[in-house]
């Protein structure tokens, strides 16, 4: 066993790993980089949610043998030299966190979003993020936000 | 430990299929399959990732058909220009599957492949007299979707094969659908889905009509009895009253404590009314 590659936020990692086991895991507990969430286990919640390329997917719903050769970004790649990107500074500019436990999902959504339309209306920022749950905001200032950074870069 | 292999092709895939001593397993878009190994339902020795197979993963316009790659994703049939010209109502169904994420990587294939009655597209494929193309080891076969789904999460793909396309004839002129379902929170699986296609001739008489319905028994399946009493007709009110009356006797449901099979009748007969109502209004002013 030679161990799996992988290249996350643009660094070379190797993990010597089952390839069935979730990339969710393998980034929390192989890896280290803990931004990435686990809760519901079964694609639900969003919370695990990562880009491989510039498409935003559920960790927890990706065995790690099928990203081999991918670019992986998680919420710790999105800060440029100790900058915020444009969403994580108006996530905190329109406070739209509360508990903050769904915030990283949120963001790498809303990311993957602004890539594809860059200038999306509401009710294309509801259905950018509705693969994503939050049990504090009501969501509103989450949507806020995302209209906030819209039109500004991601 | 098991082991996991990209395929490069479908022969590639075939071989590494038959050629595993243990339990081999395909895998495309993962959606899926995580799970059911997760929840220790299936424990593979070997699976056989068929999503990078460029052959199978594409949207091609064939003259008769349009053609959909196996392995193509959720998300690239929802943009794409040829599937919403030909069948708008499919792209539409397409939107209703979970959310983004789940659509970038879930595919046409293995949604099909896994027979759940639940999923949103299946049903809009059906009213569409999809078919589908099997590869196997000695080489490949033809099947109508109708044929395909079995039973209860089953379907007629053997061991060893691999679904490769998905056909859908282009619709002939005054055709048009609509899928409507009812979930409890957008994304979620449907309590009740009703796709209907309707082709009517010149003079507005139903020569096709098509039903078909997510989670209205153990497979995704069409209402032929309410298909037979919109054929040959204008229509009318009472013509759609008597189809959704057989509608309602061709469900085959599982009843839960939030939603009992008397609440679910009453969903599907209101949708499938709504739904064969509006399909005959476009219809109308379009001609
Ligand atoms: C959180 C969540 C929400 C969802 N919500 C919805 C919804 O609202 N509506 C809806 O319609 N669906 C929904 N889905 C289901 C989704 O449609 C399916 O999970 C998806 O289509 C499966 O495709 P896949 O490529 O990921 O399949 P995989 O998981 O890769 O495979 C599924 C099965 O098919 C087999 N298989 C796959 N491709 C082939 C092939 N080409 N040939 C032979 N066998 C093959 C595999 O061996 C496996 O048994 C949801 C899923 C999740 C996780
Ligand atoms: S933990 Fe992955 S979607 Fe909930
Ligand atoms: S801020 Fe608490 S779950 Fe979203």
């Amino acid at each position: 066993m030679e161990g799996i590659r992988l290249e996350i936020n643009g660094k070379g990692h190797v993990v010597d790993v089952s390839p069935y086991k979730s990339l969710r895991d393998v980034l929390r507990y192989d890896i280290g980089l803990t931004g990435t969430k686990e809760s519901c286990d079964s694609g639900v919640c969003g919370v695990c949610t990562v880009l491989l390329g510039d498409k935003s997917v559920k960790s927890c719903l990706i065995p790690v043998g099928k990203v081999v050769g991918e670019k992986i970004t998680t919420i710790e790649g999105l800060a440029k030299e100790g900058e915020f990107s444009v969403l994580q500074q108006s996530f905190i500019d329109c406070f739209a966190s509360q508990c903050g436990y769904c915030i990283p999902g949120f963001i790498m959504a809303a990311t993957s979003l602004l890539i594809e339309n860059p200038d999306p209306t509401i009710q294309e920022i509801r259905e950018g993020l509705s693969g994503n749950l939050c049990r504090c905001t009501g969501y509103v200032k989450i949507i806020d936000a995302v209209r906030q950074a819209a039109g500004r870069g991601a | 430990m098991g082991e996991y292999h990209v395929a490069s092709s479908v022969e590639d895939a075939l071989e590494k299929l038959s050629n595993c001593e243990g339990r081999a397993e395909i895998v495309a878009g993962g959606q899926t399959m995580m799970l059911l190994i997760r929840q220790g339902l299936v424990d593979p020795d070997l699976l056989v990732d068929i999503s990078k197979i460029t052959e199978i993963r594409g949207i091609e316009d064939v003259g008769e058909y349009i053609e959909i790659g196996a392995a193509t994703t959720y998300a690239e049939i929802k943009k794409n220009p040829l599937i919403e010209k030909e069948f708008g109502f499919y792209t539409m169904a397409t939107s209703e599957i979970s959310g983004p994420q789940v659509r970038n990587q879930g595919t046409i294939g293995g949604g099909l492949v896994y027979g759940d009655p639940a999923l949103d597209t299946p049903p809009v494929l059906l009213t569409l007299d999809a078919e589908l193309e099997i590869q196997n080891a000695q080489g490949s076969r033809r099947i109508l979707l109708e044929d395909f789904f079995v039973d209860y999460y089953e379907t007629a793909i053997e061991e060893g094969e691999i679904l490769t396309k998905i056909l859908i004839p282009k619709l002939p002129k005054y055709s048009g659908g609509k899928y409507r379902a009812m979930t409890p929170r957008q994304g979620d699986y449907a309590i009740a889905g009703v796709c209907v296609r309707l082709t009517l001739d010149e003079n507005g008489i139903c020569i096709v009509a098509r039903l078909g319905l997510t989670n209205g028994g153990d497979t995704p399946m069409r209402s032929r009895g309410a298909e037979k009493v919109l054929e040959g007709t204008k229509i009318e009110e009472e013509t759609i009253e008597n189809a959704v009356e057989i509608l309602g006797k061709n469900l085959d449901l599982i009843g839960d404590i939030q939603t009992p099979k008397s609440y679910k009748e009453i969903v599907f007969k209101r949708i499938a009314r709504q739904t064969i109502k509006d399909v005959k209004l476009e219809l109308m002013s379009d001609a």
